[in-house]
């Protein structure tokens, strides 16, 4: 593949060839160990459900499946174990800050939907993430901004006929 | 006769032609494009077709699953990036032709082998789903839940990095299945006290999610990437001395892509390896692999397509999915109202013509295209990344709004987008995840009523052969990753 890389965007100090490798099968067992604690946690949850009379539950109670799920889980959080001590897992390149920035971006628009209306969000969406990826074509932005919103509520509301929420819009469209 | 006639009337409504071929030229367009899978795409657009009859919003998102595993070529040859992973194998050989100045050969390879095993395939399933259905007709719930068993089972042996990954997606997805309220009880189960987890949570955003939300994430942490475009010719027909070095290549992964398609769970991707791998063991010149040898192209284009009527089989007939995409196809045909398996089929046996001729005249299509319009296509890699993702976005968030029109699937959507994201980073595959939640709720009734049926003893399921059957063959394709590997190192 030609993956070629900007240097601004080369590896951060300490993560070259010379740092010494973690572990490699460590995060294998963190994950199987999320996994035992949030069915753990999940199974209690599922002892909490209302009773209901064995009468009407016809000997199968609605938390006796999900457990058996649950303990299914666990079991192959327990086989994950073992399975990684003889498998190479793959190194995961490190999560770039612009992630957690672009992650911020999908959840303020997701917010702004009862304050903005859709096509609030829909601006906010397609405003911030081209900055925040590094775009500077700001007349290109601008017509984006304008012409991708407006397309796409015209489809989904003047052709399929979708109510959207459309908050401090409401009087424009 | 006259179901097949009933199901060729699709031809005669303009509007399903054009929803075919408007999910023929999307599908093109959306495989040629990394990071935007034909499996993303039918979730993405699968709000669209809430609105239409069902008969035309499957046969666009057929098509659109036809065309899209065809599509990934396209990348795959000029830029050495999938559009999907389907395509990966078609890199291998595709990219060094084009490298070497054939990329329009190996362009013209791609879109015929794609065809012959796309056609192979749909008179396949033509062939193999009422079979298969008759077969599956008087099943009762014990059956069903062993033959859902099995499915779940195949997720061992899905493409990814761990088999015992895949099968806590799977078991992931059928947990999730479970919120909302129990229909024996009336009890209500995790929904915490939210209104609107009372129903479930439904397919739509859960799909949009795992699939679109995690791949944006995951392409804001490669923006650096830089693909190196090669030139490519007009699309060339392959010669007839290429088409006599590849014909049984071609013939050979028809085969095995139909049958790995049929399998529960088995997709595109598997299928385009052992198709590469197959095509390679049988080359006359297994050193030019790797190198721009043109069966290299054919093995794996030929499979992947040929994946796709295959996996349309247990889909269809059994309400089995045969792929990740057909699982997000079934979601479709679910949120229409209807639940795939032998009763729907034998019932409405035009609804399997319909579809067949959606499927074959989809492969028509991206023939033409494809021999005309690769170039262009080719092209839509040129759609900036600063642009493509935000636009896949706003169609995330307005698909997931769209069926309930209710902004707590914009939260659902978002949450497992994240999940899929780390999951992803975890190696765990988003498809098997998606396989649960279809399946859950068939496998929850059928597994309850068996128990009621076999006065809640359990080793009377063993009374019956044919979930003796299925029940050997789930444990068969539990064990399948380490019996391919002490097959493949005995070799």
């Amino acid at each position: 593949m030609s993956d070629q890389r900007n240097p601004s965007n080369a590896p951060a100090k300490g993560a070259g060839p010379e740092t010494p490798a973690r572990p490699r099968l460590r995060g294998d067992d963190k994950v199987a160990a999320l996994v035992i604690v949030l069915s753990a946690i999940v199974f209690w949850v599922s002892t909490t459900f209302d009773e209901v009379p064995s009468a009407l539950t016809q000997g199968v109670p609605p938390e006796s499946y999900p457990q058996l799920l649950l303990g299914t889980l666990i079991f192959l959080a327990v086989v994950l174990v073992f399975e990684s001590r003889v498998r190479t897992e793959k190194a995961k390149k490190p999560i770039k800050p612009i992630v957690y920035y672009t992650g911020a971006v999908l959840v303020v628009a997701a917010l702004s939907i009862n304050w903005l209306g859709i096509v609030g969000a829909m601006v906010i969406a397609c405003a911030a993430i081209p900055l925040l990826w590094g775009d500077r074509r700001y007349k290109v932005i601008g017509v984006f901004v304008v012409v991708l919103p407006v397309a796409v509520y015209q489809l989904f509301h003047g052709v399929l006929e979708v109510q959207f929420p459309l908050g401090i819009f409401k009087d424009m469209f | 006769m006259e179901n097949l006639v009933h199901g060729l009337a699709i031809l005669t409504d303009p509007f399903s032609l054009f929803v075919i071929l408007a999910g023929t030229l999307g599908g093109v367009m959306i495989g040629a494009l990394p990071g935007l899978s034909s499996t993303m795409a039918v979730a993405l657009l699968l709000p669209f077709t809430v609105s239409m009859d069902v008969i035309p919003a499957i046969a666009m998102l057929s098509a659109l699953y036809c065309a899209g595993t065809y599509g990934g070529a396209i990348t795959a040859i000029l830029i050495n990036s999938p559009g999907t992973p389907a395509a990966c194998a078609t890199a291998f050989d595709g990219y060094p032709l084009a490298e070497n100045g054939q990329a329009g050969r190996a362009l013209g390879m791609a879109v015929w082998s794609s065809f012959v095993g796309g056609t192979f395939s749909v008179f396949a399933l033509l062939l193999a789903a009422p079979a298969l259905a008759r077969l599956a007709y008087n099943f009762g719930a014990p059956e069903y839940f062993a033959l859902a068993v099995f499915g779940m089972s195949m997720l061992a042996a899905i493409s990814g990095e761990s088999a015992v990954k895949n099968l806590i997606g799977g078991a992931f997805g059928l947990l999730i299945a479970t919120v909302g309220i129990d229909f024996t009880t009336g009890v209500e189960r995790f929904t915490f006290g939210f209104p609107e987890l009372m129903d479930g949570i439904d397919f739509i955003p859960v799909m949009i999610g795992i699939f679109g939300i995690s791949e944006l994430l995951t392409q804001a942490n490669v923006l650096d990437r830089v693909y190196r475009r090669l030139a490519a010719e007009a699309v060339k027909l392959p010669s007839r001395e290429d088409f006599r070095k590849v014909w049984k290549t071609m013939a050979r992964s028809s085969f095995i892509g139909t049958f790995i398609g049929i399998l529960p769970a088995e997709g595109g991707t598997v299928a385009s390896m052992i198709g590469y791998n197959e095509a390679k063991r049988w080359s006359k010149e297994p050193e030019k692999f790797g190198h721009g040898a043109i069966e290299g192209v054919a093995g794996p284009e030929t499979a992947n397509n040929a994946a796709t009527g295959g996996a349309m089989v247990p889909t269809l007939a059994l309400g089995i999915p045969g792929s990740a995409t057909t699982a997000v196809i079934m979601g479709a045909l679910m949120v229409h109202g209807l639940r795939p398996g032998p009763h729907l089929f034998l019932e409405q046996p035009h609804f399997l013509y319909a579809i067949f001729t959606a499927m074959l005249v989809a492969n028509f299509l991206f023939l033409g295209i494809g021999i005309v319009g690769a170039k262009l296509f080719a092209r839509i890699t040129l759609i900036p990344n600063t642009f493509l993702w935000p636009a896949v976005f706003v169609l995330a968030m307005v698909g997931a709004y769209s069926l309930e029109q209710n902004v707590v699937d914009i939260y659902i959507m978002l949450v497992f987008g994240l999940i899929g994201y780390i999951g992803r980073r975890h190696g765990f595959s988003p498809a098997p995840v998606i396989m649960g939640l279809v399946l859950g709720e068939m496998i929850e009734n059928t597994l309850k009523q068996s128990l009621i049926i076999f006065d809640h003893n359990w080793l009377r399921f063993f009374e019956r052969p044919i979930v003796d059957v299925f029940f050997a063959l789930a444990i068969l394709g539990l064990f399948s990753p380490l019996l391919f590997k002490m097959f493949q190192s005995r070799k």
